[in-house]
């Protein structure tokens, strides 16, 4: 037992830590790779390292000795002691092995995990002693319960178990990797191409040397299968899941985009029946028609979408939310439960001067782009030049679109600098290349337009002020600087917003002001059985980040369903608590000589790729795939909490 | 070139080797049980672990097998901390498997008379995997293979797995395997490849033209036949090692005049 509360994480000395909390339970103790925090001392210490190296040691990857068979012998010296049956040598044993282990192993598993007991053996020995002299105490039971976490899985915000599909790919086992990617996500291939990879800027490659194309190889596996799957293999694989023909309830999903299709795919595993209803005739939202083919392949998103259908889901077109059915239709067809999943595709308007006289050549990003991905380009305008305002990928997809439709000239009107851009910064590059014309530090005035028809579009010149909300510099305009920039189409892509008219009628589902459905931490709406996810909950936010809402939505629905209204999920749990511990430490210094650098994708050539839709990235060959991998430093991290044992769960 | 320091002393290699590949040439001995020059590293006994200091590294503790050198590293292969981990490494060697050949000599090597740790495994495998990735990258049958627990999705090696079907008892891993956890045994046209004790695949023997003899398998003669051209098929004998020598032998002195021929 511990003489008192301490704290020690990620080497800094904490104070007066405050409790932590898992959901609503007080936490007594965390160990993990960053270190130790006790707060209730009544806790056995080396019960507690004892069960910490014993969950360790089951997840150890168990290819290098000193991880997988150390941490078995440092489990036994803890259960040694604690049981009372301690020698004073046993000290000197934890510290040998917990100095091998970490200086030894292979990955961050074992490097990372055992540093706590060295930490606690210089600052607590006294402790230790006494407990090898003294045996067994006898104290409070708890519960101790560990997560397996990686920087880059933290940041992702499906958790997908980066490092073991890396692995696999590491060790040619393509196919395994791509179940290991299916298993919480249906749409690798989707993905794989158009993530913003948060994962990528959370990986400790990139504080040796550059972070690992953990998109890149996620679409090498995708189309490795894509390739290598015939159809008739994916219906075998599915008549076995569907062998039970399914008697659970009806379930509902509004919007076949990918938190819709996400949610659909696991729910249909799970046997229920479900039907999703899409207002456009094409499935995929935002995948199939906010984004260009260039980026994102149609084929993929069928391909896709087919194997989803494949499990039993049914999807019916033409039919929106609001003009076609109610949420009273859903109930009374007898639909238990319904997910809202649809999306942003509303456009934000510029609010400026000439936007709403109906000029020919004046039109939304959103509306553009899907246009052209439906085939309906009569209705889009026609011209030699371009100008796109905004910064964000949506933008950025209409100014390179530009040259694919016809356009000759194409330029991209922005406030702030390069560097605040929120697109992709690889898109930006890749958009340069092809020759967009960048104005940075300008904003729109005025469309300019003529016999209906624009013509131009003034702006005025911006500095950079104070950081606003949002940390990135305030735009002040410069007076006088005013200049005209001519156009035949000016197309507005500044944002999107839900569909205001849809959202605010649906009884009993509240909205907040700026239009986002109110959710529980379960997802559920304030209408009991009605769950929403994706960006009519987020606004305009990541793929990645829809598909992840689906997949809670569907364990959401599951525990609806089965057992009636419910606890907050344990994985949201899981997720809020490992995010309190700051899995990816920017300023961690790692002790590896730079190695050879990331594995350049192939592209298209810029003069050729911009007269088509063809895809602008050509992929990871297999060989090129394993190579990237092999640079994958595998950081696992291991971290468990300990609770009072609660008498109402027992 | 690049100059680099192991145990203090400048040391020439060639850009692109390890810095094991660049003690060994120099004959500094750094103990390995995974790493092979043919199969190149594979970064899992970590015996190999030495203390590298240099541009952007201090006193960091790594595998020699796949350190690359370059300008400036400063490599120390037997210091105390590297000794010390080297010694609870073989402990723990120890107490996961039954004595072999090799852990013995380790054991006399490092001054490690018993392991301070109790046993597990009752198998002398030790995982290093030099079975698997010859299996793989050199013979081309891939029937070897790394296997967890399927519990645990995690550990992706707990025992070495073989797959009857690829196998074709060409006995290299066996050749390989450092502890002898897979061995070869040939009883008369018989052969068993034999893992941890277990009778993991069985073949028969074909007979040597010559001596008639039982020396390999047919499988095996498969392999190395679907490998070559048409014109170097034509050269194909079903001859086991000791007549080869003699056959090929003859062959090439025959190409001689006869008054060198009698002189051997």
């Amino acid at each position: 037992m511990m003489g008192k509360a301490f704290s020690c994480w990620n080497n800094k000395e904490i104070e007066s830590a405050l409790p932590l909390k898992y959901g609503d339970r007080e936490v007594a103790a965390v160990i993990g790779w960053g270190g130790i925090q006790v707060f209730d001392t009544k806790l056995d210490i080396i019960e507690l390292c004892y069960q910490y190296a014993q969950a360790v040691q089951n997840n150890s990857c168990g290819q290098c000795i000193p991880c997988r068979t150390g941490m078995r012998v440092l489990a036994d010296v803890f259960a040694k002691i604690r049981d009372g049956r301690g020698e004073e040598r046993d000290l000197d044993y934890i510290k040998s092995l917990s100095i091998a282990i970490s200086k030894a192993s292979m990955c961050e598993i074992g490097q990372s995990s055992p540093r706590v007991f060295l930490y606690l053996l210089e600052n607590f020995r006294d402790t230790f002693e006494a407990k090898v002299k003294g045996g067994r105490g006898s104290g409070p039971e708890y519960s101790f319960h560990s997560l397996l976490t990686a920087p880059c899985m933290q940041a992702c915000p499906i958790h997908l178990d980066i490092p073991k599909y890396i692995e696999e790919i590491k060790a040619g086992r393509f196919r395994e990797s791509l179940d290991c990617i299916k298993s919480r996500l249906p749409l690798p291939g989707i993905v794989g191409r158009v993530c913003v990879r948060p994962c990528e800027s959370n990986c400790r490659r990139g504080l040796v040397d550059e972070s690992l194309q953990i998109r890149h190889l996620k679409r090498f596996v995708a189309d490795y299968a894509l390739k290598r799957t015939s159809n008739t293999r994916l219906a075998a694989d599915h008549t076995e899941q569907l062998a039970s023909p399914s008697s659970l309830p009806k379930i509902a999903i509004i919007g076949a985009g990918p938190s819709g299709l996400t949610c659909a795919s696991f729910l249909a595993k799970k046997s229920y029946e479900v039907t999703i209803f899409e207002m456009l005739p094409e499935s995929g939202g935002m995948a199939a028609v906010g984004i260009p083919d260039y980026r994102l392949p149609r084929d993929i998103v069928r391909e896709e979408v087919a194997e989803i259908e494949q499990l039993g889901v049914k999807i019916l077109h033409g039919k929106a939310l609001g003009p076609h059915f109610t949420l009273e239709d859903l109930e009374r067809a007898g639909y238990k439960a319904v997910f809202i999943g649809m999306g942003c595709h509303c456009h934000k308007s510029l609010d400026i001067e000439g936007e709403d006289r109906g000029y020919y050549g004046y039109v939304p990003g959103v509306y553009f782009l899907r246009n052209i991905n439906l085939g309906l380009m009569d209705e889009v305008p026609k011209g030699k030049k371009m100008v796109v305002v905004g910064g964000g990928n949506v933008a950025i997809d209409c100014v390179r679109t530009a040259f694919r439709v016809g356009f000759d000239e194409s330029h991209i009107v922005y406030r702030r600098s390069r560097k605040e851009m929120p697109a992709d910064s690889v898109e930006i590059d890749d958009a340069e290349a092809e020759g967009v014309k960048y104005h940075f530090l300008t904003a729109p005035r005025r469309i300019m337009g003529e016999n209906g028809k624009v013509t131009g579009l003034e702006c005025v010149r911006m500095e950079l002020g104070e950081p606003d909300a949002s940390g990135r510099r305030r735009p002040v305009e410069v007076p006088g600087s005013e200049f005209v920039i001519e156009a035949d189409v000016i197309v507005a892509a500044i944002g999107q917003e839900g569909d205001f008219n849809c959202m605010c009628n649906l009884p009993g589902v509240e909205v907040t002001k700026k239009g986002a459905i109110i959710v529980d931490e379960n997802l559920m709406t304030t209408r009991n059985g009605v769950f929403a996810g994706g960006d009519c909950v987020t606004g305009p936010d990541v793929l990645i980040k829809a598909c992840a809402h689906g997949r809670l939505v569907s364990m959401a629905i599951d525990e609806f369903l089965t057992k009636g209204k419910t606890k907050t999920l344990g994985e949201v749990l899981d997720e809020k608590f490992l995010a309190g511990l700051k899995v990816y430490d920017p300023a961690e210094s790692i002790a590896l000589p730079e190695g050879p650098g990331r594995v350049i994708v192939t592209h298209e050539p810029p003069s050729e790729r911009i007269n088509d839709f063809r895809e602008v990235d050509k992929g990871y060959t297999a060989d090129e795939a394993v190579s990237e991998a092999s640079r994958c430093l595998r950081c696992y991290r291991v971290v468990m909490y300990a609770c009072p044992d609660d008498p109402s769960n027992a | 070139m690049i100059t680099l320091s192991i145990n203090g002393t400048p040391i020439q290699a060639s850009e692109g080797m390890t810095v094991l590949e660049a003690a060994r040439q120099e004959g500094i001995e750094i103990p390995t049980l995974c790493y092979l020059k043919a199969l190149g590293p594979f970064g899992v006994c970590r015996l190999c672990i030495v203390e590298a200091n240099g541009p952007g590294l201090i006193h960091a503790i790594l595998p020699s097998c796949n350190l690359k050198v370059f300008e400036g590293l400063v490599i120390t292969t037997d210091s105390a901390v590297i000794h010390e981990i080297r010694r609870t490494m073989i402990e723990l060697l120890l107490a996961s498997t039954p004595l072999s050949e090799s852990l013995r000599w380790l054991a006399i090597k490092f001054g490690v008379e018993a392991s301070r740790f109790t046993p597990d495994k009752k198998d002398p495998c030790i995982l290093c995997g030099l079975c698997v990735r010859v299996c793989r990258d050199r013979i081309g049958a891939s029937a070897l293979s790394f296997a967890g627990s399927d519990s645990n999705r995690h550990v992706v090696a707990e025992e070495i797995r073989i797959d009857k079907e690829a196998c074709i008892g060409c006995g290299t891993c066996a050749n390989i395997c450092p502890v002898q956890a897979i061995k070869l045994e040939d009883m008369e046209s018989d052969r068993k490849i034999v893992l941890y004790g277990k009778v993991a695949s069985r073949f028969e023997l074909v007979k040597c033209d010559i001596c008639g003899n039982p020396h390999t398998t047919q499988e095996f003669i498969d392999s190395v036949v679907s490998r070559l051209n048409e014109e170097q098929k034509k050269g194909v004998r079903n001859l086991c090692p000791e007549c080869a020598r003699h056959y090929y032998a003859e062959a090439m002195t025959s190409q001689f005049p006869a008054d060198v021929r009698s002189n051997r």
